[in-house]
């Protein structure tokens, strides 16, 4: 993009390293008015040379401004020469040490590594950036966080923990998942004042999900249960009869038309005495699954099933039917012994199950959750969700949604049960595969955020369903 | 011009119908609540017009585009339009060409900024059926309509 806004577009790259600056500078000084002392970071590359014009604007501004050059301005070349030489044209001086901490500074300036990155950092710059990690003030990374893969999203052996992230031109998928938004912080995106084609002119790798604003349409006034659907959620082993009621409450608050259980016969009459609207039936074999599967169209099943040879039953005769499907939990662990196809179900694994069904490790998957998502969809088929921080979500296209919404509360015990009876409730509703998948997603994290306005820990999956149902409605 | 159609299959078909009797440009409207048919309606005419991809629901890009040789088809829905007014932003007018084929979900919430459609269909879920009605705003969909 950078090189279409250069080559095609015409703006020179030294117009767009100095709107780069200036338009991080901006951003400094809405969040950090009162800053008077800043301390900037510069690498060799175009990165170190946005830091030279942010350092510039500072020292101009009257700011108390130090620069710690961690390449030696002698070897800087093109643009970011030049961004250095205005800087001392400006009357800006260097330090010509590394600190071993910043302290002393209000605002720090992450102008060490840019998006080129593809190996893990080492020796100098590593210990730069433990550093900055130390450092007690607020930082903010030009572009990305020096260390952070721009595509995946993890770390290379260590990267800068930013308060704020000024990225620039082009939103970069690494910054919205798995590690991504712990180092990025805020993010703020600036198009350097480049037209919309620049973003055109290279195809998305990632879209993101907005936020929700707007629930499902009204209904019709003449509307009857059966419009609405008929959810049935298969799962509850001993022990674990909650899931599938949280599944299936959850189901129930999203507006679907009727909700029944499959679960064992020990707890299926005692399942539903807080939740009457709640149909439970006690089923121990596959025949005894036939008649809620006749009066179903969605299926959840995978909350609390665990891998009997009760659940592995139970699942075989779920998948015999044509039914659209959402697939979590112990369903994904025995598919992963037994892997199979399907163009009508929602997969939701955590990187764990991710890992058991592409038979990698979580680190793995966590290292490029967008590749996992990605191979996860074409290895089975339908939609598939891989949950975590920055869920995403990837159907037939092959093209991952990132979810931005969430927050860490929401690792708590049940919240993806809940999500399971969402996305289901929401097939039930006749949205289509992804939508109800990309949607499910965004509602249940826009609930979660609503749940935990009270606080992020202790939040408990059942808080989410006021919220879902007055989201829903929105 | 009303028709019941017994399954997914007749709105497919209906489509392809309305594909052949129009032109190679056009406005579509395209009304019903969820489940209706609608993205179904725009699969049928694009199956029609011999695109064999798949078609996603524009539901988080607003608009999804599909080129053929001699017409592109923009395919909109605009319920999660905030203000008409959004209309504008998004250059919405460049889309209104002589050889595109504008399909709009949700046009009642464009009111005031979209122009008068060809073609307005209604579907409206009647047990497992849909009936749709289509009725013409413009002269050039009073001879679609007499095809069909």
């Amino acid at each position: 993009m950078d090189r279409y806004a250069i080559e095609t577009v015409g703006i020179p790259g030294i117009e767009l390293m100095r709107r780069a600056g200036a338009s991080a500078f901006a951003a400094l000084l809405e969040r950090w008015p009162e800053a008077r002392t800043l301390s900037a970071i510069c690498g060799g590359g175009n990165n170190g040379g946005d830091g030279y014009v942010v350092a510039r604007l500072a020292h101009e501004a009257g700011m108390d401004v130090r620069v710690y050059p961690v390449a030696p301005p002698a070897n800087l070349k093109g643009d970011a020469l030049t961004a250095y030489q205005d800087y001392r044209a400006a009357g800006g001086e260097i330090l010509d040490f590394i600190p071993a901490d910043f302290e002393g500074a209000e605002v720090l300036v992450d102008g060490l590594l840019g998006t080129g990155l593809d190996r893990e950092v080492g020796g100098l710059y590593a210990e730069v950036i433990k550093a900055v990690n130390r450092f007690s003030g607020r930082v903010m990374a030009l572009d990305i966080p020096s260390g952070l893969h721009a595509d995946t999203g993890s770390a290379l052996g260590v990267a800068v923990k930013a308060d704020l992230t000024v990225t620039f031109i082009g939103l970069k998928q690494g910054l919205f998942t798995g590690e991504g938004p712990e180092y990025a912080g805020e993010i703020v995106f600036a198009d350097l004042g480049t037209p919309p084609e620049v973003r055109y002119s290279v195809k998305p790798s990632a879209m993101l999900l907005p936020p929700w604003e707007r629930g499902l349409p009204a209904r019709p006034r003449y509307a009857h249960k059966g419009h609405f659907g008929h959810v049935l959620v298969v799962g509850g082993d001993h022990g674990y009869s909650g899931a599938a009621r949280m599944a299936a409450e959850a189901a129930a608050r999203v507006g679907a038309g009727l909700i029944s259980i499959a679960t064992r016969k020990s707890h299926a009459d005692s399942l539903n005495l807080t939740r009457p609207e709640l149909m439970c039936h006690g089923v121990e074999t596959a025949e005894d699954l036939r008649t809620p599967l006749e009066r179903a169209t969605v299926i959840a099943v995978g909350p609390g099933l665990g891998r009997s040879e009760w659940a592995r039953t139970l699942l075989g005769a779920v998948l015999d039917t044509e039914l659209p499907i959402v697939a979590d939990a112990d369903a994904l662990n025995l598919l992963a012994e037994n892997p199979r196809k399907r163009d009508n179900w929602v997969i939701t694994p955590h990187p764990g199950e991710a890992a058991r069904l592409l038979e990698s490790s979580s680190a793995d998957i966590q290292k490029d959750r967008f590749t996992a998502v990605r191979r996860l969809q074409a290895q089975f088929g339908g939609v598939a969700v891989l949950k975590g921080s920055g869920s995403l979500v990837c159907g037939l296209d092959g093209l991952p949604y990132v979810c931005t919404a969430g927050n860490p509360g929401m690792a708590s015990g049940g919240m993806g049960d809940v999500l399971t009876g969402v996305i289901a409730g929401l097939l039930a509703q006749r949205l289509d595969l992804f939508e109800a998948a990309a949607l499910g997603v965004q509602l249940h994290s826009a609930a979660g955020d609503e749940a935990a306005k009270t606080g992020a820990r202790g939040l408990l999956a059942c808080d989410l369903m006021d919220p879902l149902r007055r989201l829903v409605n929105l | 011009m009303k028709v019941t159609l017994r399954d997914e299959a007749e709105t497919l078909a209906l489509a392809g119908r309305v594909y052949r009797a129009m032109p190679s440009g056009g406005l579509v409207f395209l009304h019903g609540n969820l489940g209706a048919g609608k993205t179904t309606f725009v699969r049928g005419w694009l199956r029609a017009a011999g695109f064999s991809g798949p078609v996603k629901s524009p539901t988080f890009t607003l608009v999804e585009e599909y080129s053929f040789e001699d017409r592109v088809v923009y395919h909109f829905d605009l319920y999660r339009l905030n203000d008409p007014e959004e209309l504008e932003w998004m250059g919405f007018r460049d889309y209104l060409r002589p050889n595109a084929v504008c399909f709009i979900e949700w046009p009642e919430r464009g009111a005031g900024l979209l122009p008068r459609a060809d073609l307005d269909i209604s579907l409206e879920i009647a047990g497992t059926e849909r009936i749709a009605d289509i009725v013409s705003e413009t002269a050039q969909g009073q001879e679609i309509l007499a095809r069909l």
